[in-house]
C-alpha cells in the first residue's frame, strides 16, 4: 500500500526521501518541539533486534512515504511546555503540508499526517 | 525487649556492627548512575504507554501520551490552593470524537477547606487548562475527594 | 446557586473518604515534601514520572543500603535496587493499598536478596569473598594474611555469611535498618514469632562467631 520511492525519481515527481529530510529539518525548528522520538514501529524493531539506541544509532527522522496518489507522514515528537500543545500541533500540520509538497510539481493527493506527542517536558 | 537489651549491652559487638553499617553506607553522589538507569527505563516504558486521540479546534487530529494529558489536568488541579491532584482520567468526547473531553479526577484536600466553592475553582482551572493547552472543552469534570490531609509547616497558606 | 454552570464543564462532586484511617507505613515512608505517599503512588501509577522520581529519591538509597548490607556486594545490591524499582513502576497497579508502598518494595527487595543469597549458597564458588568487598583491595595476599592482621570487621563480615539467607535478611532489616519486629513481619509476610525466632538465632550465631573478637 505505502511504498517508499527511491530518490532516483523524475524531476518534479514526488521524492519521499527528500521530503523526509525537509520535513525532519523543519519539524525540529518548530518552537516547542524538543526532539523526535522513535515511532512505535521503531521501538518494537529495536527491542527485537536488541540494539541499544543509546549508543548513538541512526538519527531519527520523520517517516514520509507514498500512499496512493498522496503521501503518508508519521511523526513522533517530544514537546516542552513553552507553548500550547494545540498550537504546536497546528503549526506542525501546516509545516508538514508545505514541506511535503515543496518541489513536487505533479499534483500530490491528500497528505495523511499521523502525529504522536510522546512526551511533554517542563 | 529483653533480647534487645542483652544484645545492646555488648558495646564491642555494637561497635563492630556500627563499623559494618558505616562501611556499607552508599554515598549519595555514587547513586546518581543507578537513579538515571532506573529513570531511563521508566521513560522508555512511558514512550510505549497508552495514548489519547484528540483533535485541535482547526480539526487537526493527533495522539498524545495519556500520561502527558493527565499531567496537564493534574497541574491545573494542583494549582488550586489546598488541593492535591491524585488520579486523572480523560475520555475523548465530542463529535467528531476527540474535540472535547470528559474528565474525572480524585483529589486530596487540606483539612478546613470549604469544598463546594473549591470544587468550582478546580473545574474552572481544569477547563481553562484544557482549552488553553489542548484547545478542547471539557464536557464534564467529576471530582471525588478521597482523602484529607493536615496542613504542613512547609506549605504556604 | 448556579454551581453547575461552570464556564465549560460541569460535573459531579463526591466525597469518598475512607471510613477508618488507612494504615500508613510506619518508619519507612516519610513521604515527599509536597506530597504524601498515597498521592505520589497514585500519580506514579498513572504515568506521572515526577511522582515516580520522588519515590525513587525517597527509597533508592535506603534500599541500596539494605541490599548492600545484606549481600555485602555493591554490584549485586545495585542490580537488586534497579530491578526492584523498575518492577515496582511496572506493577504499581497491582498495589491495592498505595499507603503500603514502602512495605511492598522492601518486600520485593528482601525476596530478591534472599534469592541471591540462596543462589550463592547453592554455588559456593560464587559466594562473595569478604576480601573482595572493598576493605582489602590486595585480595591476592588474603589467603596468607595472618589472623592478627585481620580486623574484627573482616571477621564479622565472614560470620554474617554463615547465617542462613532468611536469618540474614531478617536480622539486617531489624538491626541495621531499624524496623520493629512487627514491621519486619509485615515486610516479609511472616509472623512476628518467626521474626523473633530468626533474629534470636542470628544473634546467637553472631555472638558465638565473634567470640574472642569482641
Amino acid at each position: 500500500m505505502a511504498e517508499r520511492l527511491s530518490s532516483r525519481t523524475a524531476p518534479g515527481a514526488f521524492d519521499a526521501e527528500a521530503a523526509s529530510a525537509r520535513v525532519t529539518r523543519s519539524v525540529l525548528e518548530v518552537p516547542g518541539v524538543t526532539a523526535l522520538a522513535p515511532g512505535l514501529r521503531d521501538l518494537v524493531a529495536t527491542a527485537a533486534a536488541r540494539v541499544l539506541r543509546r549508543g548513538g544509532g541512526e538519527p531519527l527522522s520523520v517517516d514520509v512515504c507514498r500512499a496512493g496518489d498522496g503521501a503518508r507522514v508519521r511523526v513522533a515528537a517530544h514537546l516542552d511546555d513553552s507553548r500550547a500543545v494545540a498550537e504546536i500541533v497546528d503549526e506542525l500540520f501546516a509545516v508538514i503540508e508545505v514541506d511535503v509538497r515543496a518541489g513536487t510539481e505533479a499534483a500530490l493527493g491528500e497528505i495523511d499526517i499521523d502525529l504522536r506527542v510522546v512526551s511533554r517536558g517542563r | 525487649m529483653s533480647d534487645d537489651a542483652a544484645w545492646e549491652t555488648d558495646d564491642h559487638l555494637r561497635g563492630v556492627i556500627d563499623e559494618y553499617m558505616g562501611a556499607f553506607e552508599p554515598d549519595p553522589a555514587e547513586t546518581v548512575g543507578l537513579r538515571e538507569r532506573i529513570l531511563d527505563i521508566v521513560r522508555e516504558d512511558l514512550a510505549r504507554g497508552p495514548s489519547t486521540r484528540l483533535s485541535t479546534p482547526r480539526g487537526n487530529p493527533f495522539t498524545i501520551a495519556t500520561a502527558a494529558v493527565r499531567t496537564i489536568v493534574r497541574d491545573a488541579v494542583d494549582a488550586v490552593d489546598g488541593i492535591r491532584g491524585r488520579s486523572v482520567s480523560l475520555t475523548p468526547a465530542g463529535e467528531p470524537e476527540g474535540t472535547a473531553a470528559e474528565v474525572e479526577v480524585t483529589v486530596a484536600m487540606r483539612a478546613g477547606i470549604a469544598f463546594a466553592p473549591t470544587a468550582e475553582v478546580i473545574r474552572e482551572s481544569v477547563a481553562a487548562a484544557l482549552t488553553e493547552q489542548l484547545g478542547i472543552p471539557a464536557t464534564t469534570i467529576d471530582i471525588t475527594v478521597e482523602d484529607v490531609y493536615e496542613a504542613e509547616e512547609t506549605e504556604d497558606g | 446557586m448556579g454551581a453547575e454552570r461552570a464556564p465549560n464543564g460541569s460535573g459531579r462532586t463526591r466525597f469518598a473518604l475512607a471510613s477508618s484511617p488507612v494504615a500508613y507505613d510506619v518508619n519507612m515512608a516519610r513521604g515527599d515534601d509536597r506530597f504524601d505517599i498515597v498521592t505520589l503512588v497514585v500519580r506514579a501509577r498513572e504515568g506521572d514520572i515526577a511522582a515516580f522520581e520522588a519515590l525513587v529519591d525517597e527509597y533508592e538509597r535506603k534500599l541500596l543500603r539494605f541490599a548492600w548490607r545484606t549481600l555485602g556486594d555493591r554490584q549485586d545490591a545495585e542490580d537488586i535496587v534497579q530491578d526492584t524499582l523498575v518492577q515496582a513502576w511496572r506493577s504499581l497497579s497491582a498495589l491495592n493499598e498505595p499507603a503500603a508502598f514502602g512495605t511492598w518494595i522492601y518486600r520485593m527487595a528482601s525476596n530478591r536478596c534472599t534469592d541471591v543469597l540462596r543462589r550463592r549458597a547453592a554455588r559456593p564458588s560464587d559466594a562473595s569473598d569478604p576480601d573482595d568487598m572493598g576493605h582489602h583491595p590486595d585480595g591476592a595476599v588474603s589467603v596468607e594474611r595472618s589472623v592478627e592482621a585481620r580486623t574484627a570487621l573482616d571477621h564479622f563480615t565472614e560470620v554474617l555469611q554463615t547465617l542462613s539467607s532468611e536469618q540474614r535478611v531478617t536480622w539486617v532489616l531489624h538491626q541495621m535498618e531499624g524496623l520493629s519486629y512487627a514491621e519486619v513481619a509485615t515486610t516479609l509476610g511472616i509472623s512476628e514469632g518467626s521474626v523473633r525466632g530468626r533474629i534470636h538465632r542470628a544473634r546467637t550465631a553472631i555472638a558465638e562467631g565473634m567470640q574472642g573478637w569482641v
